[in-house]
């Protein structure tokens, strides 16, 4: 009984005092502490997002000042700005003749890492997946976004044929970053299949069957049907759509009405709604124009309707097209009939007139600019050899004057006016038009005096310095506009996101100047809190922290954090780096910089196959020695590359590579250590190799080769290669002279030392259009690197790319290689000292197209194989212009060079004297085809060598010359390089 | 007994507890967007009315909602004037607007105002605070929608046809025009201005911490 009375008096009591907290709490108290000294500012829980220093500076409400209601409010106000409170209560009691007040405070959350787990295969992949949640990294956190984000994931499931998944929401509340790391556990089940679609609507111009078939979702000549996946739907109802389309049915709709899930067989079944509208015929009685160029302009086509604005557009763009062709009077308009027996007939009434020709273009009255810069800017071009007609309409003209204008209003002209005029049958001749335009520049306007208010927190000395708006210099609205652009980047680089810039002018003393006046608000500048990193796994938090230029303290600059997040891609571990603002429209100084990555698959295979068709000199068989001059061959090839990445989560990359074709087996292993010892401009790599090459046919050459290269990335353009190698050459089945034999056939072991520097400033390294490209390659083997030979070698490489006109390029280049060998035995045998194997050999698609790959240069006086040299010059000239549409382009070239025993051997001679005789210059021209591709374009070169060398061959095999050497009694074949040549491969000749 | 014995401490520590912790003397009420209306707003708001309306205050559940959808309005005008940098008040404007409304309410007699102002809870401050933010509501309505609104002849005069006193002459609508315009203006820029708060009020995150407010009818 007592028991029963305590615990209802408790209760009573209980309730009592709950009750008395809301009351309190309802009838806001406080107006007693009014003024009373605030004795002590405590914060439950004591450990808040700011620190202390930070709360001083929030808070209005401060120890030893008079207690004000309003103050209070002001201080919730303020905090909850920030964006990091969800809840603030203040309480206060009176304590030593004054008041203690205490925030109680709740604080928010931010979404951290969203990730998911699947058990399925994809589509849908785990990044599509984190998308379809839509939760962002940074944004604050709000449970009740996760009902609709695992409704979102639900949707993208079953468009993907998981009907029935089970997704898990996972959250991990991280107290320190006021983080919640979202992970998603995902488990479906097999992918449904799709069923024969249910087709509802008009039928009659494509069946259900059709229809179906259409689709594509049966499997191909395999019964059943494929499992559905949201491309696949998309992709198969694209295809019904086009179907009508290409019966001219241009207005059908097809709509899928969704997918029945058909739970217990784990099918869906397709519902599909067609319309197929009536046929739409577009026609231009009297004009011919090609389907092709008619789709193009009228865009009917592409937007499935017909109405008036799209037939309008229409005609404008038939208009365009015809002026483009000669016909500048043309007029066009448009005949819409109304919808009978389910059909209906457009018609394009076209009055192309006479045609025309674009003759010649006159501009006048320009003083401040030549008239060539006025020119390229121009969109009006008189006939040429490129444009038969010259390119002229109305609109151009139009938008020319509009150009001009422009680009003297931006150079101070405020009042220039072009006037035009247009001539027909120009100098008497029929057809011919002139085009004048007289330029009326006006004065040019200079600005008095720049006055910059505002810049009260940045130096912006130098900044100011750099305007284009200097006293003095031209006044122009688009000056203006660029130095705004520079303020605001200068203050967005320095952390003041809310930084706004206005101006003003008014007429300055003197006559066509201004005073100009720009007024610029600084806003708040906001610093780094911290630089947070999530998803690191495996990889060193170390290697991650040297990239962040940023840390606590630095002005939050957008160009700064864009920066760190290209170098974490850069590091090539990450497969995705993500970077967001923690809290960003919190109303705090100082923010969190948040970046999560994804590290990327650890391992990655790599197989190609491939063929190489060319004219490949001389069999495989040792004992063969025909065609030592090369004949059309094809060499299979097979590579395999296994990379592992992030190789003990320290960013560095271990690859072991394989390539065996009928010409060369190689094995190779690298180690490569990006930015190395912390050195951001330094990468080593350390390789390890084993080739067995037999593409230069005099021999077969094994190598076994081990060597380190640093990378230096001095600027973007300039690269250098610090390289040491250390190798064992051995060469066999040579297809040489055998008294030569003793010399040549031996091994050799090489230690080289080379620096290599290259100088890329081209526009495109893969089609280049502009530009240079230099390579300076110094190398020198010697006793001292454990070298059995000691040469220099230097091989230098100048091209550059040059833009005649819109459309053509001329390109050049030229290398010259040296190899002089010093230290050389007493004893050596005469000739060239070089090893075999670490000569020269040129020749080929990238040197000399007038001759097979590894041909130029010496060869052996009995069998004619090539021996290489130590020398080599070679000069490329090739004029790139459009050949057809813009994929295909063509190529005239001219090649120059040879490969010389020595350097005192080169020479500029076009005649061969001999067929002992290779110091003179083989000379080739020819034409290529260039297919444009996204890995460069496949380039087809065809040659037709001028000189080819001529020399002696042995028409036998290897062991009939060795019976004939020993008796001295061989008897030479005179042959010569065929003067066809032809090179199939990937990417422009340099 | 055992009970008892484990009970009594309980139950003093219960009943000193909100002693201990003091009296809440403010706290957040409602959160609208990244800004707050407080407790004490909304008691400060009610109690301005009623001195303005020289009323009793009125602090019943229904009030408290109405003065604060009131100032959730209030909240989502200060936002869009702080992201679309709509000018504020200058400095002072407050105490020129007290200065006018002692002079329109209390014939210029400052003590008397003090004096009613102190009646209903308030400082002069309360008051010169109140008066700029309905200075700056008005530039708002001025600057945002007041430019947009179009007033025709036909409206005007389907206006003066509407409201005119029976047996006016024509002439009169000449003499009326430019007040009529006027009047429309407002009166579509008002519209114009509560439309827009509605679309506000739906696609701004307002949270009732004080859920006993939540649920105030829509305006």
């Amino acid at each position: 009984m007592r028991h029963r009375n305590a615990t209802s008096i408790l209760c009573v009591l209980m309730s009592g005092c709950g009750l008395a907290g809301r009351s309190a709490a309802q009838n806001i108290a406080g107006a007693d502490f009014e003024g009373k000294r605030i004795i002590s500012v405590a914060f439950d829980p004591a450990q808040q997002p700011f620190d202390a220093a930070e709360l001083d500076e929030i808070l209005p409400v401060k120890q030893n000042q008079p207690y004000s209601a309003e103050n209070i409010r002001a201080a919730i106000e303020r905090l909850y700005a920030t964006g990091r409170y969800q809840d603030i209560q203040v309480d206060a009691n009176p304590s030593d003749g004054g008041v203690s007040v205490r925030f109680i405070t709740k604080n928010s959350w931010f979404i951290g890492k969203v990730s998911a787990i699947v058990d399925f295969t994809e589509p849908p992949n785990a990044g599509q997946i984190v998308n379809a949640s839509r939760l962002e990294l940074g944004d604050p956190f709000d449970a009740a976004q996760m009902p609709a984000a695992v409704e979102s994931i639900r949707k993208l499931l079953v468009e993907n044929g998981y009907f029935d998944p089970m997704i898990h929401p996972q959250l991990q509340y991280d107290n320190t970053y006021q983080q919640v790391h979202i992970t998603f556990a995902i488990q479906t089940g097999k992918r449904a299949s799709y069923m024969a679609p249910a087709v509802s609507g008009d039928t009659s111009v494509l069946s259900a069957e059709a229809i179906g078939k259409e689709t594509h979702w049966h499997r191909f000549l395999l019964p059943g049907y494929r499992g559905i996946t949201a491309s696949r739907t998309r992709s198969g109802i694209g295809r019904v759509r086009l179907k009508y389309e290409n019966s001219n049915r241009l207005l059908a709709t097809v709509v899928l009405d969704g997918i029945e899930e058909k739970k217990a067989e784990n099918k869906g079944l397709p519902k599909i709604t067609v319309n197929p509208g009536p046929t739409v015929k577009i026609t231009t009685p009297g004009t011919k124009i090609s389907k092709g160029h008619l789709r193009e302009n009228v865009p009917v086509f592409e937007e499935h309707t017909v109405d008036a604005d799209l037939l309008t557009e229409g005609s404008g763009n038939l208009r365009d097209y015809f002026q483009a062709q000669g016909y500048f009077d043309t007029t066009v308009q448009y005949r819409q009939q109304a919808v009978r027996n389910g059909a209906q007939e457009i018609t394009y009434i076209i009055e192309r007139g006479r045609r025309h020709k674009f003759v010649y273009l006159g501009i006048s009255g320009n003083k401040y600019f030549d008239e060539r810069t006025i020119r390229e800017r121009m969109f009006l071009t008189p006939a040429s050899f490129a444009i038969r007609n010259g390119r002229y309409s109305d609109a151009f003209v139009r938008r020319d004057v509009e150009t001009i204008t422009d680009l003297y209003a931006s150079n101070g002209f405020r009042d220039a006016k072009i006037t035009t005029r247009s001539e027909d049958n120009y100098k008497g001749h029929t057809g011919d038009l002139a085009e004048f335009f007289a330029i009326d520049e006006g004065p040019q306007y200079f600005v008095a005096s720049l006055d910059v208010q505002g810049a009260h927190k940045l130096d912006l000395t130098k900044v100011i310095g750099s305007l284009s708006s200097q006293p003095g210099q031209v006044f122009s609205e688009f000056n203006v506009a660029a130095d705004r652009e520079t303020i605001i980047r200068q203050y967005e680089q320095n952390g003041f996101p809310d930084a706004t810039f206005e101006w003003s002018s008014k007429p300055g003393a003197k006559a066509h100047t201004f005073d100009l006046q720009f007024a610029i608000n600084e806003g708040e500048q906001q610093f780094v809190r911290q630089v947070v990193v999530t998803g690191l796994e495996t990889t060193r938090r170390s290697l991650v922290d040297r990239e962040l230029e940023l840390g606590p303290g630095s002005p939050l600059s957008p160009a700064a954090m864009s920066d760190i997040q290209r170098r974490l891609y850069d590091l090539g571990i990450f497969s995705q780096v993500n970077m967001a603002i923690q809290n960003p429209d919190g109303d705090e100084q100082r923010k969190y910089v948040l970046y999560d990555v994804e590290e990327a698959r650890r391992y990655s295979i790599t197989a190609g196959f491939g063929v190489q068709f060319a004219r490949i000199g001389g069999s495989n068989a040792v004992t063969d020695l025909s065609d030592p001059g090369g004949a059309p061959g094809v060499s299979p090839r097979v590579s395999l590359a296994v990379s592992r990445l992030n190789l003990f989560g320290s960013g560095q990359t271990g690859t072991i590579q394989g390539v065996v074709s009928t010409l060369q087996r190689r094995a190779v292993t690298n180690y490569l250590v990006p930015k190395i010892f912390g050195l951001q401009k330094f990468d080593a790599n350390f390789s390890i190799l084993y080739d067995n090459t037999f593409d230069v046919r005099t021999f077969q050459s094994k190598r076994e080769e081990g060597s380190i290269k640093i990378t230096e990335h001095v600027t973007k353009p300039i690269t250098i290669f610090y390289d040491f190698t250390y190798r064992h050459v051995g060469v066999s089945n040579l297809k040489i002279d055998p008294l030569l034999l003793p010399q040549l056939a031996q091994s050799v072991r090489v230690g080289i030392a080379e620096i290599n520097l290259i100088q890329d400033r081209r526009d495109d390294p893969v089609d280049a259009h502009k530009g240079i490209y230099n390579t300076v390659d110094v190398g020198l083997a010697t006793k001292a690197f454990g070298s059995q030979t000691s040469f220099a070698r230097i091989l230098v490489r100048n091209a550059t790319y040059h833009k005649l006109g819109s459309k053509l390029v001329f390109a050049r280049e030229t290398q010259i290689g040296l190899q002089p060998a010093f230290a050389i035995p007493a004893n050596a045998q005469p000739g060239d000292p070089i090893p075999l194997a670490e000569r020269f050999f040129a020749g080929g698609g990238n040197t000399q197209r007038g001759l097979p790959e590894n041909q130029a240069g010496p060869r052996d006086p009995l069998t004619g194989f090539p021996l290489g040299g130590s020398a080599m010059f070679f000069n490329n000239t090739e004029l790139r212009f459009p050949l057809y549409g813009v994929n295909i382009n063509g190529v005239l070239f001219e090649d120059a060079g040879n490969v010389f025993p020595g350097i005192g051997s080169i020479s500029f001679r076009t005649v061969q004297r001999n067929p002992q005789d290779f110091d003179y210059m083989v000379h080739a021209v020819g034409f290529g085809i260039r297919y444009r591709t996204p890995i460069g374009p496949l380039r087809l070169d065809l040659a037709d060598s001028i000189n080819p060398p001529k020399f002696n061959g042995f028409p036998g095999n290897y062991s009939q010359l060795v019976q004939c050497s020993a008796a001295n009694t061989c008897q030479a074949s005179l042959q010569q390089i065929s003067h066809f040549q032809f090179f199939f491969s990937i990417g422009q000749a340099f | 007994m055992r009970f008892c014995v484990h009970a009594a401490p309980l139950l003093v520590l219960t009943m000193a507890a909100p002693f201990a912790q003091g009296v809440i003397v403010d706290r957040v009420a409602i959160t609208v967007g990244n800004k707050v209306i407080t407790e004490s707003e909304i008691l400060r708001r009610i109690r301005l009315t009623a001195f303005q309306n020289d009323e009793k205050p009125d602090f019943s559940v229904a009030a408290k909602r109405a003065a604060a959808k009131e100032l959730i309005d209030q909240k989502l005008v200060e936002r869009e004037m702080d992201v679309g940098r709509y000018p504020h008040a200058a400095p002072g404007t407050g105490k020129t607007l007290a200065e006018d409304y002692a002079k329109t309410s209390y014939k210029s007699d400052r003590t008397a105002m003090d004096a009613a102002l102190g009646k209903y809870g308030l400082t002069e401050h309360d008051l010169e605070e109140e008066l700029t933010l309905q200075s700056e509501m008005l530039t708002f309505l001025d600057l945002r929608f007041r430019p947009a609104v179009q007033v025709t002849d036909d409206d005007v005069v389907k206006y003066f046809s509407e409201h005119a006193p029976p047996g006016e002459r024509p002439s009169t609508l000449n003499e009326m025009r430019a007040a009529i315009e006027q009047k429309l203006t407002s009166a579509r820029a008002a519209r114009e201005l509560e439309t827009w708060l509605e679309e506000q009020r739906v696609s701004t995150k307002i949270e009732y911490n004080d859920k006993d407010l939540e649920d105030a009818p829509a305006r």
